[in-house]
């Protein structure tokens, strides 16, 4: 998992810069990682009872650091 | 009535997700977003969270073209109505409402479930407790077993807090209280991000904390609890104009009773018999036909790294891939690549959807334990914790039915949501296969 974290780590240093003016196509709504919140949670949540590894981020979705702190 | 091992998360995930998406980063006080193709350089509140952020219900083309200079924005709330239906013979009917308000960096939403559950599930006909009881009526009126049939309703709260500072950085809160007959749960979290690099990267990080308690409505002497820990970390980043990443890992940590109090584990190279009832008995046993109550680890740990990448195919066309990888105390593991692809116009929204899951048995999971129970610590019935091979295939689309007045307004949009799910349990003989579909409408408020 160590690695794991350096990829992290590499990833936030990454030199590549995008200006604001050049996200149009970013900020559309079919570039959000959760397009559809509200029916991925609902998915998520069959999901997570019918797989036995499966478990809900405490990050995302639920509480939902990525799905509504923007 | 717990017909999976925690079958009452069903409820309580749902909820707690939809505490999240009433709170997307669409709804934020802040103003709509400015053009951005021909804007300045300089990052404004709006350039970064479409990007990572959830559900935002104003199209590119409309976003230009508002503006609102209140710190209050109009109340949003979501009506949703959904039934699952599994070749398992069980049944859940789903009703869910949210409803949002903020004020300036606060926000403020709340969220009620009712599920309402049939089941002659295959964990409930061989069930030697419940398969032989004919009536079992909760003092409640909510759970009742009748015929190898059993029916229960699940009922959930939650709130959620959140703050924004529409800077780049964010804390939410949520809390959830969950109720069945023989199952209770309360949970809080609390998660947040920041911003860096001009808004290039966003870091993540949060953590949940649940307690349960698991009771029996054949055994009111049976009160066991289940805590449970959750923690998550990650950073998401904007690589080019076209494509963004996000990698994420997650772990739970739960500790407690993870059994279920219905399911029982036959002992020998048992032969099974139905009967007219539904009921499945077992003969050719070691030990009693009746089994032994399953008995799993008080502790399991868990983690997962996921890899997610979003590509513009064109503008408005968006293609989503991830791959989970899962692994466990309990030697579980599992692969999970999934595939989207996604369509945003002005007043309407589709995706499509795939997603493969692979996953290997618990180091103590046997399709059959052939040996006297004495020669076992560990033993389940639990298909979930087998080798499983999954298939999920999904379809939304959200149409807008009206179109707000002024800036201030929500506009309404209507949506349909299709899950089919396919699972094959290789070795396990009392079910070899599950077919499943959820269908769900709804009605959502957005601004």
């Amino acid at each position: 998992m160590k690695y794991a974290w350096v990829f992290c780590l590499a990833l936030a240093a990454g030199c590549t810069h995008v200006r604001p003016s050049q996200r149009a196509a970013l900020k559309n709504p079919a570039m959000r990682f959760e397009m559809e919140p509200g029916a991925a949670a609902q998915r998520d949540s069959i999901l997570e009872i019918s797989e036995g590894a499966t478990f809900r981020s405490a990050g995302s979705g639920t509480p939902g650091v990525t799905c509504r702190c923007k | 009535m717990q017909l999976r091992r925690p079958i009452g998360a069903f409820v309580l995930i749902a909820a707690m997700s939809a505490v999240a998406a009433a709170q997307a980063p669409g709804e934020t006080p802040s103003a709509p977003a400015p053009a951005p193709a021909t804007g300045s350089d300089e990052p404004n509140t709006d350039d970064y969270r479409d990007v990572l952020g959830g559900e935002k219900p104003t199209s590119p083309e409309s976003s230009t073209t508002t503006s609102t200079t209140s710190d209050e924005t109009p109340m949003t709330g979501t009506g949703r109505f959904g039934v699952y239906h599994d070749s398992d013979a069980t049944t859940v009917m789903r009703g869910l409402a949210t409803a949002a308000k903020e004020w300036g960096h606060w926000s403020l939403t709340t969220t009620a479930v009712v599920d309402a559950v049939t089941s002659a599930s295959i964990d409930v006909r061989t069930s030697p407790a419940l398969g032989k009881v004919d009536v079992v009526t909760g003092a409640s009126g909510q759970s009742s077993m009748t015929g190898g049939q059993m029916s229960d309703t699940r009922y959930l709260g939650t709130v959620g807090v959140g703050w924004n500072d529409t800077s780049g950085h964010a804390l939410n809160l949520t809390t959830s209280a969950a109720s069945e007959r023989d199952y209770a749960s309360v949970s809080a979290g609390l998660n947040g991000s920041i911003d860096v690099a001009d808004r290039n990267v966003t870091l993540l990080g949060g953590f949940t904390v649940t307690d349960n308690w698991v009771s029996s409505v054949l055994d009111s002497t049976l009160h066991r609890k289940m805590f449970a820990l959750g923690w998550s970390g990650g950073v998401a980043r904007v690589l080019t104009p076209t494509d963004a990443v996000r990698l994420r890992y997650d772990g739970k940590l739960s500790d407690g009773y993870q059994a279920s109090p219905y399911r029982s584990v036959r002992f020998g190279d048992w032969t099974t018999t139905t009967l007219s009832t539904g009921q499945i008995t077992f003969d050719n046993t070691i030990g009693s036909a009746d089994g032994l109550p399953e008995k799993l680890p008080e502790t399991r740990l868990g983690t997962a790294l996921t890899g997610e990448w979003v590509h513009a195919l064109a503008l408005g066309i968006g293609l989503h891939s991830s791959v989970r990888a899962a692994h466990d105390s309990w030697g579980v593991d599992s692969l999970t690549p999934a595939l989207d692809l996604r369509i945003a116009k002005p007043t309407w929204r589709l995706q499509l959807g795939y997603r493969l899951y692979l996953q290997s048995r618990a180091s103590f999971f046997e399709d059959k334990y052939t040996m006297d129970p004495s020669m076992y610590v560990n033993y389940s019935s639990d298909k979930e914790l087998g080798r499983q091979i999954g298939n999920l295939a999904s379809f939304d689309v959200a149409t807008a039915i009206s179109e707000p007045d002024s800036p201030n307004d929500a506009r309404m949009m209507l949506f349909f949501h299709t899950d089919a799910f396919q699972y094959t349990y290789p070795g396990f003989d009392l079910l070899p296969s599950r077919t499943s579909v959820f269908i769900e409408a709804g009605l959502s408020w957005e601004h």
